[in-house]
């Protein structure tokens, strides 16, 4: 599940969507609220979204802000609006203020987050089942007093990693550092590993080190350097605990990530463009057991008009040198050629990935294509792909909320045997 | 807001208390900000007739009244939510509309009875929005409930008459 991003930045941030219908259409039947204020008689000019800080819109919500603009003001739907960008941005109130447009019989109209000075959110960023994995869910708590958040996390993940990593995080974030556009974030988690049969059995034949807990100290410091492009720069000082016993290891690296986002808007095509770059460099000059640098570049465009989406995704990346298991890619996910068990697809991951993903979706039904594969350096990379559908939906609570149904099937595979995913937010 | 009873003033007319607050003037503070920001704001009227003693309630009303800004005429339209509406006025009609439309029966009441009055105005939250978003229809036990909790909104007024016949009024 991907969510269509737009950032909202700095403290007078505003996304304006000036687009003007030429006929504004008759209000279907009106209601109490809009009948006791005189200016439901007017037109929406633009709809402001402003706040202070950065906001993350789903689509719906997007589309909902584009279908009423150009229309007779309806307070209901405004009010509806309000409530559901409230909803996802955790803010303490969504209040809707009015002003003059640009013409007679024009009004702007101003969606005011309040965060609040001080706020405590409980949030669920992912909960899903999967027939082949079992479960993965993760909760957090955030407490925010004015520019700053401290989070506590727990975490039982089969989804992300080769790995099931089950404990918990604590993070502090302080998003501005002598300047709005720079954010510093400190990471430490601590989570204990559980291993799949297949992975332990083909780590047999090819020896991988294998660890029963891992703790990792992140501090980090992201710079926006323009709207839709920031850059992260951080170290990660992983310590591994060996499965067998014996010293720790440790697994210390260089972080910097590179993150564009665009969004186009028009009166007919909305499109969004997504794109990253990270890498994660450990060297022994920093203390690390491990050497070796990792890079994975991501790639995502999105095309909607009405209730038609288009989705295509690309991701590649490449380790060299000697990484721990939890660097190696495995694609055969929730997200990542679905309908496949990563397990089945190597137990063990592998240094290069290539995957790729074709989405269509209309309203809430969705069917997908993907295709990619996993290999190491000398082999030779075997192609997979899949299918699958599924329906998707906004239950309104508990942060964006998206839930996915889906189920998908590898192809060429000789045999039919689907891949059932369910779950929110991932 | 606790105002003396000089500013309340009381009349008769047939069977009927009409009141009236020159001074008081609710479209003011933060109800006029909300206004001029384009939302709606209700104000809840309510009219207390005591009889005979002040402990216990002999006849209430109460009455809700929605005021709008528009923003390109610059002016108001207030409606009564069981009732008119006027458009096109200022901010003085609007208050001087409202205490017109407000009346509460002397019906059962003896002239010499002696009685008291106490007129509360509270100004609610806009209707429209995340926070306020309540919804806009209106019952009697709505109202009711409305005045019967503390006040947290501090956009409210209650002024309070003193003793007073019906034969006081008729001279």
């Amino acid at each position: 599940m991907r969510y269509l991003r737009f950032l909202l930045l700095g403290a007078a941030c505003i996304l304006a969507i000036q687009v003007r219908a030429g006929n504004a259409p008759e209000p279907d039947g009106g209601n109490a609220v809009d009948d006791a204020n005189v200016n439901s008689r007017y037109t929406v000019e633009s709809i402001d979204v402003a706040g202070q800080h950065d906001y993350t819109l789903s689509q719906p919500v997007l589309n909902e802000i584009h279908g009423l603009v150009g229309t007779r003001l309806d307070f209901e739907a405004l009010t509806r609006l309000a409530r559901a960008i409230n909803r996802e941005v955790h803010a303490r109130g969504v209040s809707v203020r009015l002003m003059r447009g640009s013409a007679p019989e024009y009004v702007r109209v101003i969606l005011e987050v309040n965060e609040g000075h001080n706020r405590f959110d409980i949030s669920v960023p992912k909960f899903l089942w999967h027939s082949s994995e079992g479960w993965t869910a993760e909760g957090k708590a955030t407490a925010t007093v004015g520019n700053n958040s401290v989070s506590f996390g727990l975490a039982s993940n089969a989804d992300d990693l080769l790995e099931r990593y089950a404990g918990y995080n604590v993070s502090f974030e302080r998003r501005s550092l002598g300047s709005d556009k720079v954010s510093f974030a400190f990471l430490f988690e601590d989570y204990h590993q559980e291993w799949n049969q297949a992975t332990l059995a083909a780590a047999e034949t090819d020896p991988q080190f294998l660890y029963r807990s891992r703790r990792n100290v992140e501090p980090e410091v992201t710079w926006i350097v323009a709207r839709g492009l920031s850059m992260t720069a951080g170290v990660s000082l992983e310590s591994l605990e060996p499965q067998a016993g014996g010293q720790a290891l440790s697994a210390n690296a260089v972080t910097g990530t590179v993150k564009y986002h665009r969004t186009v808007e028009g009166s007919a095509l909305n499109q969004n463009v997504d794109a990253s770059y990270s890498v994660r460099a450990a060297t022994h000059e920093l203390g690390s057991d491990f050497a070796y640098a990792r890079h994975m570049v991501k790639g995502r465009y999105t095309a909607s008009h009405n209730r038609h989406e288009v989705e295509v995704g690309f991701e590649g990346g490449a380790i060299v040198g000697n990484a721990p298991m939890f660097e190696r890619f495995a694609p055969g996910n929730s997200g990542t050629l679905r309908g496949w068990n990563k397990f089945d697809v190597d137990p063990l991951g592998g240094t290069r990935v290539a995957d790729g993903s074709l989405a269509y979706k209309y309203g809430p039904v969705r069917v997908f294509y993907d295709a990619g594969a996993v290999w190491d350096r000398g082999d030779r990379p075997e192609v997979r792909q899949s299918l699958g559908a599924g329906l998707e939906g906004n239950l309104g609570f508990l942060g964006h909320n998206e839930f996915l149904l889906a189920f998908a099937f590898p192809l060429n595979q000789g045999r039919l045997e689907p891949v059932f995913v369910a779950g929110m937010n991932f | 807001m606790r105002v003396s009873s000089e500013d309340l003033y009381i009349t008769r007319l047939n069977d009927d208390l009409h009141v009236a607050a020159p001074r008081i003037h609710f479209l003011s503070g933060q109800p006029l900000t909300r206004l001029h920001d384009g939302m709606s704001v209700p104000f809840d009227f309510q009219i207390t007739l005591f009889n005979g003693t002040r402990d216990m309630p002999f006849r209430r009303t109460v009455d809700r009244f929605v005021v709008s800004y528009d923003l390109w005429e610059e002016n108001f339209k207030v409606l009564r939510v069981r009732g008119a509406r006027r458009t096109g006025l200022s901010a003085p009609d609007v208050e001087r509309w409202c205490f017109n439309n407000l009346a509460i029966s002397t019906a059962g009441i003896a002239r010499t009875d002696k009685l008291w009055l106490r007129l509360e105005i509270r100004a609610q939250d806009s209707p429209e929005g995340a926070t306020g978003a309540s919804d806009p229809g209106i019952s009697l036990a709505s109202l009711i409930e409305v005045f019967a909790r503390p006040a947290k909104n501090p956009q409210h007024w209650t002024l309070e008459s003193t003793a007073f016949h019906l034969d006081d009024l008729d001279r």
